[in-house]
């Protein structure tokens, strides 16, 4: 036979109390108020009206699960609205915890090279540098020895940008073509893992990768399959780059090197951590390395040796290896551009740069939050969220209920939290309040904005 | 206001204005009125105790905390501010004394005989008893409800007790037990979870659902 539980306890029975056991009681509650406090526990006044069961931190997760209204127990009372109330209170998102925590995890899932996996649709063609860590690594060279006349069409081929807009002259969608040359295969590394090498000057048609997308494709209609891949290479390092670029949050500041150009054109997958620098400094045109001129010193200081890996970008242990055509023969007079100078320090800053394009202020005037430098307060939340508040005080917690016994009483602990994340101050009266201080104190938190933010903590002792 | 049923029509409406509220009676004994006090005390006692039992599982106990619970209210009740009802300020007290007394009796083994079982057996209502079979089966049946309530944790014990056998709102529980209304009912939805999965693994056929 089933039975209703909420009938159940609600129609508990209890023995029926005379009225005279209840006068009796009531005397004796009457002449015990009259006479000296004796007898009473050891609760103090002040526990005694206090909150018995208030949240606890575990419960705030918990608590976020929307209960039907319907399985709200009948209250004898009558209708009343707290089942509605209460199912609005418990589906409140601010109780909820997010997947994802911000745009700066979502930047690292994808620079992980485990977590972007070169898209089915481009094949790409594995290098002998390739471990099984990359996704890929596609061989421009092996790409251009398909083509031997590549080279040669691309000195002859019109950019696809060129004749589009007729109120820009040439040479300027010319003299622009060489950044975007730039800032495509460099930023193409952190995204797909796949190494794009430079152009060659003896294989690779320089035109296709200094007008991205639309060259490539323009190209691939005429020349077939090998272009068609290298299309889709370019692009997907274009987009790559535009995404990494929007997720970027905190840009470094590199020193305006050049860059040595790789003997063999072939530069090897980037390792994930040190590729947000490299495509910082491709963004920004003050710290790409110009294409060395002939006789410059510089570039003769940086002359490409066979067989050696690209050098590290300004002393940093980069390993993605920017590469750039070296001057001389076979290079196209188009690519030939010259850099912007660069403030000191300023270089790499792409907030920086983007204003110094639309004409407003730079340098001095701007706080270092503004030019995006560290983590500003955009970047961390006004206040710790309950649920990772209510993790750090679970990881914590266990030490601090050891201070106590079981029969001791529930101590309420306040833990005020810095702006930094760490924990400022716990104050916790009673037994073993230096013991719960000392534990409490290890928790911490993401940085918040908020100088200062205090959470409740109630430590009950183990069993 | 609760009209007066005994009393004649023409009655009513005198007699209804002369019963005063929980809060003028509150006010009254904050100014040192120990018969309105008393008219509290007379009010409220028999849910304190029923409370208490409930909480204590034992009925000397219950008594003696029936009796703490009205006289450390007495004492504070200067820092009563009429915020919320009378009742819930009491029912506070009476919880905190009662896991307070819980607490230091931990160790301690409880009493063989439950007072909750030994009521319900004593009880009989109208169409619940079918003889001498079927209150031995509803004995059982309360038996291993008093068990399954006992398992469960002090927060989720006290939460069911006050809202399911006290018949305590989500509100009104939130207000005495000082956590979130949303929490209230997660206790409540945890604690019958689990009373229903100890009764099924008893052998007892229990539906969460109201009839």
């Amino acid at each position: 036979m089933t039975t209703h539980l909420d009938t159940l306890l609600a129609s508990w029975p209890l023995a029926p109390e005379s009225e005279a056991d209840a006068d009796a009681r009531h005397l004796r509650i009457m002449a015990a108020i009259g006479s000296p406090a004796g007898g009473l526990s050891a609760l103090s006044d002040e526990a005694c009206v206090a909150a018995p069961l208030p949240q606890v931190p575990d419960e705030a997760e918990l608590s976020s699960i929307t209960v039907p209204s319907a399985q709200a127990p009948a209250s004898r009372r009558g209708p009343s609205p707290e089942g509605t109330a209460a199912e609005k209170t418990m589906s409140n998102p601010t109780d909820r915890t997010r997947d994802r925590q911000s745009l700066v995890d979502l930047a690292k899932l994808a620079t992980s090279p485990s977590m972007t996996p070169p898209p089915p649709s481009v094949s790409v063609t594995r290098g002998v540098e390739a471990t099984k860590d990359d996704s890929g690594i596609v061989d421009f060279s092996a790409l251009a020895a398909e083509d031997p006349g590549a080279e040669a069409r691309s000195k002859t081929t019109e950019l696809a940008g060129q004749g589009l807009f007729d109120d820009v002259p040439a040479a300027a969608i010319a003299a622009s073509a060489p950044s975007l040359a730039k800032s495509a295969p460099v930023a193409a590394a952190p995204s797909s893992a796949a190494a794009l090498a430079p152009p060659s000057s003896s294989a690779l048609p320089v035109a296709a990768v200094a007008e991205p997308a639309p060259a490539a494709s323009d190209s691939s209609k005429k020349k077939g399959p090998p272009m068609l891949l290298l299309g889709g290479a370019v692009a997907m390092a274009a987009a790559a780059a535009a995404v990494f670029l929007v997720m970027r949050s905190k840009p470094e500041v590199v020193a305006p090197h050049p860059i040595e150009p790789s003997a063999p054109m072939q530069a090897t997958a980037a390792a994930p951590a040190v590729t947000a620098p490299a495509a910082t400094a491709a963004a920004a045109p003050v710290a790409v390395a110009e294409a060395p001129a002939a006789g410059d010193p510089a570039a003769k200081a940086a002359a490409p040796k066979p067989g050696a890996a690209a050098a590290p970008l300004g002393g940093k242990p980069a390993s993605a290896a920017v590469a750039a055509a070296p001057a001389g023969a076979g290079v196209d007079p188009k690519l030939e551009f010259k850099m912007p100078a660069a403030a000191p320090g300023k270089a790499g800053d792409l907030s920086e740069e983007m204003r110094r394009r639309v004409g407003g202020e730079t340098g001095a005037g701007m706080t270092p939050a503004a030019t995006g430098g560290g983590a500003g307060p955009g970047n961390v939340p006004q206040k710790p969220s309950q649920g990772q508040v209510a993790g750090a005080i679970a990881g914590v917690l266990p030490a601090a209920r050891a201070c106590i016994g079981s029969d001791d009483p529930v101590v309420k602990a306040t833990v005020m939290f810095k702006s930094d994340g760490s924990v400022q101050s716990v104050t916790a009266p009673g037994a073993g309040a230096a013991c719960i201080k000392a534990a409490l104190s290890k928790a911490k938190v993401q940085p918040f904005a908020e100088a200062t933010y205090s959470f409740p903590v109630t430590v009950r002792g183990t069993n | 206001m609760t009209p007066d049923r005994t009393s004649c029509n023409d009655r009513v409406p005198k007699l209804a204005m002369a019963i005063p509220t929980d809060r003028d009676l509150a006010q009254r004994a904050r100014s040192g009125d120990a018969g309105a006090y008393g008219e509290l005390v007379r009010r409220h006692q028999p849910r304190i105790f029923r409370l208490a039992l409930h909480m204590l599982r034992d009925r000397a106990a219950a008594e003696d905390i029936t009796q703490e619970t009205f006289i450390r209210a007495w004492r504070a009740l200067e820092g009563f501010d009429g915020r919320s009802e009378f009742y819930t300020w009491i029912y506070r007290i009476a919880v905190n004394v009662s896991l307070n007394a819980l607490r230091s009796r931990r160790a301690s083994r409880l009493t063989s005989d439950d007072a909750r079982v030994d009521a319900a057996a004593i009880e009989s209502r109208p169409g619940a008893s079918a003889g001498p079979a079927g209150d031995a089966a509803r004995k059982q049946q309360y038996e291993a409800l008093c068990e399954a309530i006992d398992a469960l944790s002090e927060t989720l014990r006290t939460t069911l007790i006050l809202v399911c056998i006290e018949g305590k709102s989500h509100e009104e529980a939130s207000g005495i037990l000082g956590a979130p209304e949303g929490t209230i009912a997660w206790r409540v939805h945890e604690a019958r979870r689990k009373l229903k999965a100890f009764m099924a693994a008893r052998g007892f056929d229990v539906d969460e659902g109201a009839p």
